[in-house]
């Protein structure tokens, strides 16, 4: 330690110089602000899987199951645009999104990306199909479940093509819910899969 | 530069304190650090697709396995890509992944049993991605993970 002798006029300094650290500290501080965001409010739709294996259902269902069913023909596959008028030149296919509940057509969707101007329409839509998606579900009579459990309706399968926008599906899902039908299922058509997942091997998971 | 005046006496004391000053700079910049670090850690950037009837969860099951869709179709989670449209058919990462999550027994419905987990698993999709990519999670998830519960991630609605 320096023992420096002070001249008997000077002012003793401060130990230790806080301006550097503050200067660093306070562009830290400016830094998180700024680069923070908060996050969106978000919910979540809970939704079951089937509890046996996800396997594609064969082509031969019983047709004794009745079953409400809403299909979703979103892309080329839908073969639309037959009645579109002119003006509506601007309309892809892939845009487009058919609604059949049952054999009932109700509509089309559309990307609410591109066509923002048309998200009413397209609630109105999901209303109108919610609506008949419960008349429909009232009709279906409920299965007697295995002994001891509650007789159950079979769920409302809910069958998109490939190309279908996700927000339609979760459009559809909300209408069912708000009709208090909670129970949507998946199909998992083979028709539509490009990427069909390799079925697990050895004899692990497959048991029931 | 003019040469310091001395100063009286006093002024050495009561020089202008920092002492508060840093110690709430210290507990904003932790403030803002462990926030950002958190809401970033397993949530991708994407458009949700909006839903009235979404549930809002105070608090998450941190077991909960989030799979962020993007619109192009890749699936990613906690900041790493499992699949991209670029491996095709190839979907060994998300099986595995599904696999690992199966064999756990702390996940198993009935410990020792692989046939149901209990974990609950949340998908993030894009708006608009094509609902192929969100079909083929499904399907994976029950095919190699035995997943039954399943949450579709959705933006609350705001207006009517």
């Amino acid at each position: 330690m320096s023992a420096r002798r002070r001249p008997p006029g000077e002012l003793r300094t401060e130990g230790l110089n806080m301006t550097p650290m503050i200067d660093i500290v306070f562009q830290l501080l400016i830094f998180f602000m700024l680069s923070m965001r908060f996050r969106d409010v978000e919910g979540k739709l809970l939704s079951q899987l089937p509890k046996d294996r996800g396997q594609a259902p064969a082509a031969s269902l019983p047709v004794t199951v009745k079953e409400v069913r809403i299909v979703l023909c979103g892309g080329d596959a839908a073969g639309h645009r037959a009645n579109r008028a002119a003006h509506e030149e601007q309309v892809k296919p892939s845009d487009e999104c058919r609604v059949l509940v049952g054999d009932e057509e109700l509509g089309s969707l559309f990307r609410s990306e591109k066509f923002p101007d048309r998200l009413k329409e397209n609630r109105e839509i999901c209303r109108r199909l919610g609506a008949r998606t419960r008349q429909l579900y009232d009709l279906v009579p409920a299965s007697a479940g295995a002994p001891g459990e509650q007789a159950r309706r079979p769920p409302v399968v809910l069958d998109a093509d490939s190309e279908t926008p996700y927000e339609h599906v979760i459009g559809v899902v909300n209408a069912c819910r708000e009709e208090g039908i909670d129970n949507v299922e998946f199909a998992a058509n083979p028709r539509h899969q490009k990427y069909l997942p390799t079925p697990p091997k050895g004899p692990g998971p497959a048991k029931k | 530069m003019a040469a310091r005046r001395p100063l009286p006496p006093e002024a050495e004391l009561d020089g202008f304190d920092m002492t508060p000053m840093i110690d709430i700079v210290f507990q904003l910049i932790i403030f803002f650090m462990l926030v950002s670090d958190l809401a970033r850690a397993r949530m991708d950037d994407l458009t949700l697709p909006t839903a009235r009837k979404a549930q809002q969860e105070r608090s998450e099951d941190p077991a909960t396995l989030v799979l962020n869709v993007k619109q192009d179709g890749t699936i990613r989670s906690s900041g790493v890509d499992l699949w991209t449209p670029r491996m095709g058919g190839n979907t060994r990462v998300l099986e595995d992944l599904f696999e690992r999550r199966r064999n756990d027994r702390r996940l198993q419905e009935i410990p020792g049993k692989t046939d149901w987990v209990k974990y609950p698993v949340l998908i993030r999709a894009d708006r608009s991605t094509s609902f192929e990519h969100v079909q083929k999670l499904l399907m994976i998830a029950t095919l190699h993970g035995g997943v039954t519960r399943v949450q579709l991630g959705a933006r609350q609605e705001t207006a009517p």
